[in-house]
């Protein structure tokens, strides 16, 4: 048996069939290629659907979900990029977009490798496809008449002029990349306008839900984003400060001076803001005033007594 | 063993040469002179079936004309004895002494005209298809070989049955292909008049050149055989000659010889066209030629007024 070389040529093949043979491989590897790029975009737009309707449909408990990022990646991007992920959590919905974008490419690319791939590109190139046929057949017979090397010459100066392009459905490929733009779009504009089909109800009531409040309750974790507490070297220099107050905090301003102050401070004092303060109040200290009132007309009575 | 160079392309255009010259004579009836040729390319024996005044001497003459063959022709009658055709041994004197000597038949020709092989008794016709078969002929215990290449073409008269002796089936299958030559349309009829009866040549055939030697032909038909055929192309044309056996309207299917000679036919069809390859094109142009005489029609396609032809079409399209 005759040795064979890297690409599946025998060592002592007659010049023509080791070029037919050498050209069958390169049109195999055309095929693949052409299957990976349908493969990739399909992935590619379904992921991004899969994406979308996650997010459109977020009261779906298990795509609404967050799941954590293993720490390897965590301590590598930190480690390798100076990366340092504010929350090393992924959506699940992004993951099951992965998950189905992966399962289309492997299942496209196994669909489209499942028919041979040079029968493949003889139907794409139809004026090609008899003779092209014929020679691979002659090859493989190891037929080396006079009629069958011409007939390989006739078929490497076609395959010359023939285009693997045909395998590409280009108008598919297109219509697919505008439609992954379009997913794209769309899966930017929602995230934006946060539209969820599982706040809508809440929502139409006026009433903050706490499901939305969740959503916030990782950036109240102040030592996630400022990171380990450590020492800070005390300062040497002594500076006034003289910091402004807007006319709002006195209690005599008009509404005149208040809305110039807004203008020229920002906002400063309200009853949200007072409320915000009140919620940082805690119960302990206006207990502890209580209890420090008391004290102080229990002294000022055994004062007066004495 | 080294193959010798031929100039394949050469050849191809010598073929069309061949076409060309017999185009001065032969007007019209291109799909049998297509046929025809080949038959010659397929070193194989045809069978012409037509109507009497439709040019078949003719064209068969031309042929060897313009290809550097002997041509011969046998007009079959019921008296004519196999040794009228093969030959025979007669005594000869030569310088006071009498010897037997072999003299040869008019089938001892590169390409022979068996006019009206009907008409021939079974015995005659028996000794002419076995020379065809076997290409040498045997008289007084010698053989002798024919000339290469060989080439019968035998016609029949589909009228005027009377007195004949038909082929039977088993005859029928050594031909490689039957050709049926049709009536010309008006304008043919109307060119072969005038060329036949213009002024110019005198009512004599116009000349021909010589285009094609015979050691060309038998490099031809080498060349022929080597041409590759796609093993799909090959089985379907297997799959056609297997489905006659099978359809229900025909009562008696062709042989496995049919199938050689489709795919030789097909083979010889491509070479003729220039091509490197067989093409299904190829097969499903030579399918008629090739099975019509090999297939025996059921009483249900008679019912239903289907030729042969038609028949072969359908499975054509079946396969």
């Amino acid at each position: 048996m005759a040795e064979s070389t890297a690409d599946g040529t025998a060592a002592d093949d007659p010049p023509e069939e080791r070029r037919i043979r050498r050209a069958i491989t390169e049109i195999r590897r055309e095929g693949w290629k052409v299957a990976v790029i349908y493969a990739t975009i399909d992935a590619a737009l379904a992921t991004l659907v899969v994406n979308l309707v996650a997010t459109f449909l977020g009261g779906v408990p298990a795509l609404s979900s967050r799941l954590p990022v293993p720490r390897v990646i965590f301590r590598t991007l930190r480690e390798t990029g100076g990366v340092t992920l504010a929350e090393p959590t992924v959506s699940s919905a992004a993951v099951v977009g992965a998950v189905v974008g992966c399962l289309v490419f492997v299942g496209e690319v196994a669909l489209r490798v499942r028919r041979p791939l040079v029968e493949q590109f003889e139907a794409a190139n139809p004026a090609l496809g008899e003779s092209l046929r014929t020679a691979r057949d002659a090859v493989r017979r190891e037929q080396g008449s006079r009629m069958a090397r011409r007939l390989y010459g006739g078929v490497l100066a076609d395959l010359k002029r023939a285009s693997s392009i045909g395998l590409l459905d280009v108008r598919r490929v297109a219509v697919t990349v505008l439609l992954i733009a379009a997913v794209s779009i769309a899966t930017i504009h929602l995230a934006v306008v946060d539209i969820s089909l599982a706040g809508l109800g809440d929502r139409s009531n006026g009433v903050q839900t706490g499901g939305t409040d969740a959503e916030y309750a990782g950036l109240q974790d102040g030592s996630s984003i400022l990171g380990e507490p450590e020492d800070v070297p005390e300062g040497s220099e002594n500076l006034d400060a003289t910091v402004g107050t807007s006319g709002s905090g006195s209690g005599d301003g008009t509404d005149a001076e208040s809305a110039t102050a807004y203008e020229d401070s920002g906002f400063g004092g309200s009853e949200s803001v007072e409320s915000q303060r009140a919620g940082f109040a805690e119960r302990e200290q206006l207990e502890d005033a209580e209890l420090i009132r008391e004290y102080n007309l229990r002294i000022r009575q055994e004062t007066n007594d004495e | 063993m080294s193959e010798p160079t031929v100039d394949v392309d050469k050849l191809q255009q010598r073929l069309a040469r061949v076409r060309e010259e017999v185009g001065k004579r032969i007007i019209g009836q291109r799909e049998v002179l297509e046929g025809l040729l080949v038959c010659v390319l397929a070193d194989g024996n045809a069978l012409l079936e037509s109507n009497p005044g439709l040019g078949k001497t003719t064209m068969v003459r031309t042929v060897a004309d313009v290809t550097d063959l002997d041509f011969s022709r046998v007009q079959n009658t019921p008296d004519l004895m196999p040794s009228d055709i093969t030959g025979t041994e007669i005594i000869r004197e030569a310088g006071g002494e009498r010897e037997f000597v072999f003299e040869r038949g008019p089938i001892f020709a590169n390409v022979v005209l068996a006019d009206e092989i009907n008409r021939a008794t079974p015995k005659t016709q028996a000794a002419l298809l076995e020379a065809m078969q076997e290409k040498q002929v045997t008289a007084a215990g010698e053989t002798y070989d024919l000339p290469r290449p060989f080439f019968v073409l035998a016609t029949q008269n589909p009228i005027d049955q009377e007195g004949t002796y038909p082929l039977p089936e088993a005859q029928t299958d050594r031909f490689l292909i039957k050709l049926v030559l049709d009536y010309p349309s008006y304008d043919e009829e109307r060119d072969i008049v005038n060329l036949y009866t213009g002024g110019g040549s005198g009512g004599a055939a116009p000349a021909v050149d010589k285009v094609l030697t015979r050691e060309e032909i038998k490099q031809i038909q080498s060349l022929v055989r080597e041409l590759p055929i796609a093993d799909d192309v090959r089985d379907r044309a297997i799959r056609l000659v297997r489905a006659t056996r099978e359809a229900e309207t025909v009562d008696f299917g062709a042989s496995p010889r049919a199938s050689m000679g489709l795919v030789l036919t097909a083979k010889a069809r491509a070479f003729l066209r220039g091509r490197n390859h067989v093409s299904w094109e190829d097969v499903e142009a030579m399918a008629a030629p090739v099975l019509r005489h090999r297939i025996l029609l059921d009483f249900r396609a008679e019912r239903e007024g289907l030729s042969t032809d038609d028949v072969i079409a359908g499975l054509v399209d079946e396969v």
